[in-house]
């Protein structure tokens, strides 16, 4: 089997680097695409720290050659050519996402409520008597923190999405995030991103706002490989 | 496309289609309850009530999770041009 890392324009060279498991790179072309992977015997990764760096830096190996998309991490096909079948079926349409794509960058932004609404809970979970109004009190601040979501939205995503080519708000940020989205710069638009990304954070009261990137545009790609699970 | 799945992997999917919908409707009860929490249309006890009932869901939800070893990743659905499920 194989393990994919990223499309690119033909013409890709195999990155002088491993792949998962220490294996060689490798590169299959079609037409305008070419696609960067590693052959396995068997492997199912686990997401690990170790090799979700691994499938990054390979990504961002590609991304040094010109525009990559990313397939997403533990992505694998049954064979090299059947991820050259996925070259040609989706040709166009894959072309088309890499000039989307090409010289753009991608920014995050993870927001954070500063002082955390009161989580009763987590708070009463050890204790023997929990709060006689324990649930009246989880509402309250699970409605406090859609509200602190709705306002940073409005006040810090709202300008940064007209700052960027293209945006994602996440429907749902992990905890405890309130609110977290990508942004697609081009690459020489990203220090004025940095610039109004700060002065919007240092204006919100309620909550604390993080910037990250730039990295590989993994919020503005379709995986690729989704061809293969239809 | 050829299938590749044995019978942990069947078993594994279907508890993860399960728990997404269960999560999709936990979700959907809890802003149902914030709406109505903030329109006032509930006395004390019914907001007491309603909130200790969604509690007990979310660490339901925390314990099946933990069980099946899923993350809130794992737990939604990619509907293709309509976006994700969540």
């Amino acid at each position: 089997m194989v393990y994919a890392y990223a499309i690119g324009s033909a013409g890709l060279s195999p990155p002088a680097r491993r792949g998962l498991g220490g294996v060689a790179l490798d590169v299959v072309a079609r037409q305008e695409l070419a696609a960067v992977y590693s052959r396995h015997r068997t492997l199912r990764p686990a997401p690990t720290r170790a090799n979700v760096l691994t499938h990054e830096r390979v990504v961002e190996a590609v991304l040094e050659q010109g525009p990559a998309l990313p397939f997403r991490f533990a992505t694998r096909m049954e064979s090299a050519e059947r991820l050259a079948a996925v070259l040609e079926e989706r040709h166009d349409e894959l072309r088309d996402a890499l000039e989307r794509v090409r010289g753009r960058v991608e920014l995050g932004v993870r927001v954070l409520p500063r002082a955390r609404a009161e989580d009763p809970d987590l708070s009463e979970r050890s204790s023997a008597e929990p709060a006689p109004d324990r649930g009246r009190r989880y509402l309250l601040a699970r409605a406090a923190l859609r509200r602190a979501a709705d306002r940073a939205a409005r006040e810090l995503h709202g300008p940064l999405s007209q700052a960027a080519v293209a945006s994602v708000l996440s429907e749902r940020p992990p905890a405890p995030a309130i609110l977290v989205a990508a942004y697609l710069v081009d690459r020489e638009r990203v220090e004025p991103f940095r610039e109004r990304f700060a002065e919007l954070a240092a204006s919100l009261t309620h909550c604390d706002a993080f910037l990250t990137g730039p990295l590989p545009p993994y919020n503005f790609v379709d995986s690729p490989a989704d061809a293969d699970r239809r | 496309m050829r299938i590749d799945a044995d019978e942990d992997d069947v078993a594994r999917g279907l508890a993860q289609l399960v728990l997404t919908l269960v999560e999709l409707l936990r979700q959907l009860m809890e802003r149902q309850a914030i709406r109505r929490v903030e329109a006032g249309d509930l006395d004390d006890e019914q907001v007491e009530r309603l909130g200790r009932a969604l509690i007990a869901l979310e660490q339901q939800m925390d314990e099946l999770k933990e069980t099946f070893d899923f993350t809130d990743d794992d737990l939604n659905l990619d509907l293709g041009p309509l976006g994700r499920l969540l």
